[in-house]
Formats: C-alpha cells, sequence, structure tokens
C-alpha cells in the first residue's frame, strides 16, 4: 500500500497532526468514543502507555482543536470534539483508513517531517518534560532520603526525640518518592498512587504522633 | 480514596506546619521556622496534585515539593555548622 492511495485529505492531516503512532492510536480512541469524557489515567490504563505523556498529548491534541477539556466525575479530561467538520472529516477518513491500512498510516508519520502544527518543538518538548521528570522525582527521592538521614543521625547523637520522628516521617515521604518515580517512569502500566499516598500519610502521621505524645 | 488520603496528607502538612511555628515562637531555632514553612510547601505542593487532577502534566508541580526538601537540607546544614554546634539540642522541645 502506498501512501498515494491514501486520499489527500488524510496524507495533510497526518503531516499537519500527527507526531506518533501513540498520539495517533489516543486520538482514535477519543474519535470512537465520542461520546466518552477520558483522563489521562482511563487512556493509560487502556493504551497502557505513560500517563505523564499522555496528559500531554491530550494537550497537544487540545490545542489542535481537535478535543475538548471536560469535567467528569474522575475529574478533568478531554472528548473528542473536533472544531470544524473540515478536522472532524479529516479524522474519520483517517480512522476508516487506519482500520484497513494500519502499516501504511504509521509508516508515513515516521517517514514525514515532524507535524507542522507544533512541529518537532512539541516532540522535543514532550522527550525535555519527561526527562525533567524524572530528573525531579529521583531529586525528590534522593532529598527526602538525605534529610531522613541526616534527621535519624541528629537523633543517635543528641537523642532529641524531635530528630527521631522528623527522621520516620521522612522515611515515609522518601518511601513516597521512591514509589512516585516507580509508578510514573518504570512500571507505568500499574498504578501505585494509593501505596504513594499511604506511606506519605503513614509518614506524616507518625510525625504528628511524636509531635503531639512525645516532643513536648 | 485518593482524595481523601491527599486531603489527610494536606491536613497533617498543615498541622505540622503549625506545631513547628509554635516550637520557633518558642525556641527562636531557625530550624523549626524551616520545617513549618517546608511543611507548608509541602502542603501546597499535595493541595495542587489534588485539585489538578489526572489530565495535566503535573511533573512540573513536584519541583515545590523538591524545594521543601532542599529547604530542609539547608535548614539542617545551617544547624549543623560548627559555630553553632554548642546550640540548643535543649532547646529542642
Amino acid at each position: 500500500m502506498s501512501d498515494e492511495k491514501l486520499p489527500k485529505e488524510v496524507i495533510d492531516f497526518i503531516a499537519d497532526h500527527i507526531d506518533s503512532a501513540l498520539q495517533l492510536e489516543i486520538l482514535l480512541l477519543l474519535h470512537k468514543h465520542p461520546e466518552r469524557h477520558w483522563t489521562a489515567g482511563e487512556i493509560d490504563t487502556q493504551l497502557r502507555i505513560n500517563r505523564e505523556w499522555v496528559a500531554e498529548q491530550l494537550a497537544v491534541l487540545s490545542r489542535q482543536r481537535l478535543l475538548q477539556l471536560t469535567q467528569g466525575n474522575a475529574g478533568p479530561g478531554y472528548q473528542y470534539a473536533p472544531a470544524d467538520p473540515a478536522l472532524a472529516s479529516a479524522v474519520a477518513g483517517l480512522a476508516k483508513w487506519h482500520s484497513t491500512h494500519r502499516v501504511a498510516i504509521v509508516n508515513m508519520i515516521y517517514s514525514s517531517p515532524p507535524s507542522t502544527f507544533e512541529a518537532s518543538p512539541t516532540r522535543f518538548a514532550s522527550e525535555r518534560i519527561r526527562r525533567m521528570a524524572e530528573v525531579v522525582y529521583i531529586l525528590c527521592f534522593l532529598a527526602s532520603a538525605a534529610c531522613s538521614f541526616l534527621l535519624l543521625r541528629g537523633y543517635r547523637q543528641t537523642q532529641t526525640r524531635f530528630l527521631l520522628w522528623g527522621g520516620l516521617c521522612f522515611v515515609g515521604l522518601a518511601a513516597n518518592n521512591l514509589l512516585l518515580f516507580l509508578d510514573l517512569i518504570v512500571f507505568t502500566q500499574v498504578d501505585l498512587s494509593l501505596w504513594r499516598n499511604l506511606t506519605a500519610l503513614f509518614g506524616l502521621l507518625l510525625l504528628l504522633y511524636g509531635l503531639i505524645w512525645d516532643a513536648e | 480514596m485518593n482524595e481523601f488520603l491527599l486531603g489527610m496528607i494536606v491536613m497533617a502538612c498543615l498541622v505540622a506546619g503549625l506545631f513547628f511555628l509554635r516550637f520557633w515562637r518558642k525556641t527562636r531555632d531557625r530550624l523549626f521556622a524551616v520545617f513549618a514553612l517546608a511543611f507548608w510547601l509541602l502542603a501546597v505542593n499535595w493541595t495542587l496534585l489534588a485539585i489538578s487532577g489526572q489530565s495535566e502534566p503535573r511533573s512540573a508541580l513536584y519541583v515545590i515539593r523538591l524545594c521543601a526538601f532542599l529547604f530542609i537540607l539547608a535548614g539542617i546544614a545551617d544547624k549543623n555548622r560548627p559555630h553553632r554546634a554548642s546550640d540548643d539540642a535543649a532547646n529542642y522541645p
């Protein structure tokens, strides 16, 4: 299947709006269920892609006037809502061709220059944001682990109770930050948010217990 | 469930910050003021995470959290500076 057989409308749409096969998958998923409100987490569950990256792509597609920001029961998300009939028709055409000529379309996405809408800055920005996120999560973990180490060492040296409870609290916060990194960067298919929140809360409750009962 | 936990976390941070503020007023030890501010920063971080939902890229919000941790590390380093070493373990509540 050569590119020439695809309608010009579809070829132009891909060139102007689509940067990657996964971005296309997100758009087609929302197009398939136009009445449904999607959060990044729900799309992540459906397509098994990194949640942060999905959120980025949703924002990009929304700026391209293909999606609309909506408020659902699970929080803010997006719904398929092309701003004009030309866009709607191009996406409908793309969906139809994608079902039968998937390989040709994917080849076209990767062989054409980056889309003109937000062009390569989007792709690079999205990659940059992902890298920045990794660095920030790792630094959060290292900093909280360092706080915990220093506070507990201070407790060993001075036997000051406040340092013990502070140190234990930061053990919880360090665990929270480690899970954050694992959840959002390493094991993107599983949702560890409950465990993340529980470890942070446990650490903070230990601190409050110490401050109320022991440090006074 | 997560929203509920986030609410508890924010409240715990705010209350811990208030305790540290009280300790600071009592002892005038800068480390307590640093802890108070850091825990309120953590409260801001978790509040923003709770209200932003999952549909926006949120990694930038974690910079606030990182600032809070770095703030505390700086406070501990300040506390451990040699000329203050004799300062007040006894002043801790």
